[in-house]
């Protein structure tokens, strides 16, 4: 038999062993070729069983696959800055240097940098500071930042009861402590709760409060609430209870809201509230957005049992209340790439960009 | 997804459609290279390394890849090629050190597929670079020979001829001395 007619019938009988048919019955079908085929057929079983013995480590595909999208991450970046978006961004860093410069180098300015709720100023230093939230992309430095000012919040309603400076509007979050003996606090500011909220439900919590300062130092509440925390970015690590995204490890909860199936390197928003100094909370999940959901769906979400509602949505959507600016709003349904793949018909191209030939 | 994706809708660099490809394709890569590819740790670099390479021709957007699979699996031989280059004076570990395994239980069966494993892994490498290429892809990824022809740019008669050759020579070469 010549070879080319051996190869085909190799095929042949490979592809029914393949197919579960005994070798045996194989070879009897060619019993003028079974001493040819055997060794063939036995060889290529060998091959095929140790191969389907090969299975990849998930931890390293994980990797592989975070290491690829944040590629294409990285990738995309440059094609997305259209000239208008660039010459937007260039003029809000314009401004921002230019109320950096008049802060620095001006009276006016150095006031406004100390200017506490109520100060002429005030709404100055407020702007340049969401304009440096609204530049930070980077989930761990934009929490780091809004961890900044929240603490900054709290001095300042600190410093206007150092001054005696009562009656005034403020804004601010930290962690709700205190018992019904020694009065309760948030951040550490004294505060005057309404009888409907019941402040043992808070303890503990991170909470967002509004309210005005009063003669004695303390602030009446008018309105308290969990504060959100949006997180946005590449998800780097999956475990059972705890993701991390964009380098903050976020607590996951068997009621959290999960609006997907998302694995290691897929770009995510999360709503998280604040458990601990360096812990958080997922309440939902879902695909990043390509703009921020509306406030009210939030104040829904972040209301806590008062009694009843808040009509202001108190979650600072009122911009001299507003602690958090933007990263308050909650992942959502849509999915901008829910468009598959077409097919195609399989053509013959190759990897062209390789430096190698065999 | 299917195994044939045209180039628009990968181009966009869409972070799903893009992590869609990858879990398909990722194991298939995978498997061809570590079934060439004696290191578990280099077969997992360098699976990784298939990925950004394709990342950065669709970023380039220089032609386009309408068969990704054979685009990727093309890539892995040509990274197979160059390791193997570089390693053919490099000594070869102890079989001793490779009968781990990776659920941490050794049986006999285990034991003897090991170096089932290393034979064969060790015959491969006696072949030829393209008599190694056609039994990765018909062993590892179950492809037709119309598909190892089209990845190959052979044609179908081409690929059985080439097939039976290499695995009479495999098996000339799994023979004891």
């Amino acid at each position: 038999m010549k070879p080319t007619n051996l190869s085909h019938l190799f095929e042949e009988c490979d592809l029914q062993v393949r197919q579960g048919i005994p070798l045996e019955t194989v070879l009897m079908q060619h019993p003028e070729h079974a001493e040819a085929l055997r060794p063939l057929l036995e060889t290529s079983q060998l091959g095929r069983t140790l191969a389907g013995g090969i299975v990849p480590n998930r931890a390293a595909q994980n990797r592989s696959r975070a290491q690829f999208l944040a590629a294409a991450a990285e990738m995309r970046q440059p094609a997305r800055r259209t000239l208008s978006t660039g010459l937007l961004r260039f003029a809000v860093n314009l401004v921002m240097a230019l109320l950096v410069a008049l802060t620095a180098f001006s009276v006016t300015g150095l006031v406004s940098a100390q200017s506490l709720p109520g100060d002429t100023l005030y709404p100055v230093k407020r702007a340049v500071e969401n304009a440096q939230v609204a530049l930070t992309s980077n989930p761990a430095s934009r929490l780091g930042l809004e961890e900044t000012l929240d603490d900054r919040r709290s001095f300042e309603v600190q410093a206007l009861a150092e001054r005696g400076r009562s009656n005034q509007d403020v804004a601010f979050a930290g962690f709700f402590s205190g018992s019904a003996a020694d009065g309760w606090m948030a951040a550490g500011v004294p505060l005057a709760l309404p009888a409907e909220i019941k402040p043992e439900l808070l303890a503990g919590s991170y909470v967002q409060v509004n309210g005005r300062t009063q003669a004695d130092g303390s602030v009446a509440v008018t309105s308290i609430s969990l504060r959100l925390f949006t997180i946005t970015g590449i998800v780097e690590q999956v475990e059972p209870d705890r993701w991390t995204v964009g380098g903050v490890k976020v607590r996951i909860a068997p009621q959290t809201m999960i609006n997907g199936t998302f694995t290691v390197g897929d770009s995510i928003s999360l709503t998280a509230i604040r458990t601990g100094t360096d812990e958080f909370l997922a309440l939902a999940i879902g695909p990043r957005l390509p703009k921020p959901a509306m406030d009210a769906t939030l104040s829904a979400r972040g209301s806590l049992p008062t009694g009843e509602p808040d009509d202001d949505g108190n979650t600072g959507s009122d911009d001299d209340d507003n602690v958090d600016g933007d990263s308050t709003d909650v992942p959502g349904d849509d999915d901008p790439g829910e468009d598959e793949f077409e097919d195609s018909e399989p053509d013959d191209d190759q990897p062209d960009d390789n430096n190698s030939e065999d | 997804m299917s195994t044939q994706t045209t180039p628009n809708s990968l181009t966009a660099l869409d972070p799903r459609k893009l992590g869609d490809l990858h879990d398909e394709y990722y194991p298939q890569v995978y498997r061809y290279l570590r079934y060439r590819l004696e290191d578990e740790r280099l077969c997992e670099d360098l699976a990784a390394e298939v990925f950004l390479r394709l990342l950065e021709h669709l970023h380039r957007n220089k032609g386009e890849i309408t068969n990704v699979r054979g685009w990727l699996l093309g890539t892995a031989r040509h990274l197979v090629q160059d390791t193997l280059r570089g390693k053919y004076r490099r000594p070869t570990t102890p079989l001793e050190e490779h009968e781990h395994l990776s659920n941490g239980a050794t049986t006999e069966l285990d034991l003897e597929n090991s170096q089932d494993h290393q034979r064969v892994r060790a015959a491969m490498q006696k072949l030829t670079a393209d008599q190694q290429h056609v039994l990765a892809l018909r062993f590892t990824q179950e492809l037709s020979l119309e598909e190892a022809a089209r990845i190959m740019q052979r044609s179908v008669n081409a690929i059985k001829v080439l097939q039976h050759r290499a695995v009479d020579a495999l098996r000339r070469h799994l023979e004891p001395a």
